[in-house]
């Protein structure tokens, strides 16, 4: 009796040590090495401090495997993130070229750095999600998530630039939100669906305090230019929804 | 595991971390995959998952072979020289 209860404790302390491996090894193996686990347990069973020493050097040879497998899962993520970021360089090299024949184009080196960072981050967020991208809700909420970010990061930091009114980076706050949420939700469908949500409500709310400070047409076409991206942002919101209730995490 | 401790007269000892690790980067290498075929109706549980050799494996394996024959067939000559 105490021999079982001991082993059923083994074996969930066991599956607890698995969930520290890569989410695609867990995915794989996990269940197949918490058998083989409950196995050994099982044939030990009888002898309690044999069972003790036995489970103690798995624990210990499983955690440097872990060790090794989250090393090589790093490095992946590394080329993944170097990938991203000379990518996002080969992309900013447009706006860098075309400013130099185009009168109008007044960035400053801040403007710059802003433009890079915001590619960077809608890579990364691509890289990421790729892996998640089963079914074809998630694709398309993704992609529709990713061109509002990035819609909505460009215009701020053009009409920023041109316009000379810095309380206009405020909309970026949006991005923040999508960013924060994205962390936190861990890239799963459920919290993304929320996070697309309230990254429209937070837009809106800007939308409607902040004032432009712009001519009647041009307000009208920023009126338009944030309806759009509310409208992709909550369609997006939905079709996280819908990839959620279809299971996908 | 308990195979490859048999097989080595106890000298090699893997748990399940070693195994499984090893496991996934020679599936990665295409060097071996899951296979539906059940080896011995006896020993059968519907529990076990069986995996079986692909022929890159098998060159592989043969290539290696090859190789540690090469090496052995080496210090056998430096042995037989050295007496």
């Amino acid at each position: 009796m105490a021999a079982n209860l001991a082993g059923r404790r083994y074996q969930a302390w066991y599956a607890l040590l698995l969930q520290l491996y890569p989410r695609p090894f867990r995915v794989r193996f996990s269940e197949e090495m918490a058998q083989i686990f409950q196995d050994l347990c099982r044939e030990h069973g009888d002898a309690p401090w044999r069972l003790f020493w036995v489970v103690l050097s798995i624990y210990g040879e499983t955690l440097v495997a872990i060790v090794r497998e989250n090393a090589m899962h790093m490095s992946q993520f590394g080329k993944t993130t170097l990938r991203v970021a000379l990518g996002a360089l080969v992309v900013w090299m447009v706006p860098l070229v075309a400013s130099q024949f185009v009168d109008d184009w007044h960035w400053g080196v801040g403007g710059f750095v802003r433009v890079y960072v915001l590619l960077f981050l809608t890579g990364i967020v691509i890289a990421l999600s790729a892996r998640r991208m089963g079914v074809w809700s998630y694709k398309v909420a993704t992609v529709m998530g990713v061109v509002a970010g990035l819609a909505l990061g460009w215009s701020t930091m053009v009409q920023t630039a041109d316009s000379g009114h810095p309380e206009r980076l405020w909309y970026l706050s949006v991005l923040v939100v999508g960013l924060i949420g994205a962390c936190l939700a861990r890239l799963k469908a459920p919290g993304l669906a929320i996070t697309l949500f309230a990254m429209a409500t937070v837009l809106a709310l800007i939308s409607v305090v902040l004032p432009s400070g712009a001519p009647p047409d041009m307000a009208l076409r920023m009126a338009i230019g944030h309806g759009a991206v509310i409208a992709l942002l909550t369609a997006s919101g939905l079709l996280f929804r819908h990839a959620s209730l279809a299971g996908v995490s | 595991m308990k195979q490859v401790e048999a097989d080595s007269q106890g000298k090699v000892k893997m748990g399940p971390g070693t195994l499984y690790g090893s496991m996934g980067r020679i599936m990665d290498a295409g060097l071996i995959r899951e296979s539906d075929k059940r080896v011995d109706p006896d020993m059968d549980d519907e529990r076990r998952i069986y995996y079986r050799l692909t022929s890159l494996g098998r060159e592989a394996l043969e290539a290696e072979l090859k190789r540690y024959r090469g090496v052995v067939s080496v210090a056998e000559g430096r042995l037989a020289y050295g007496r």
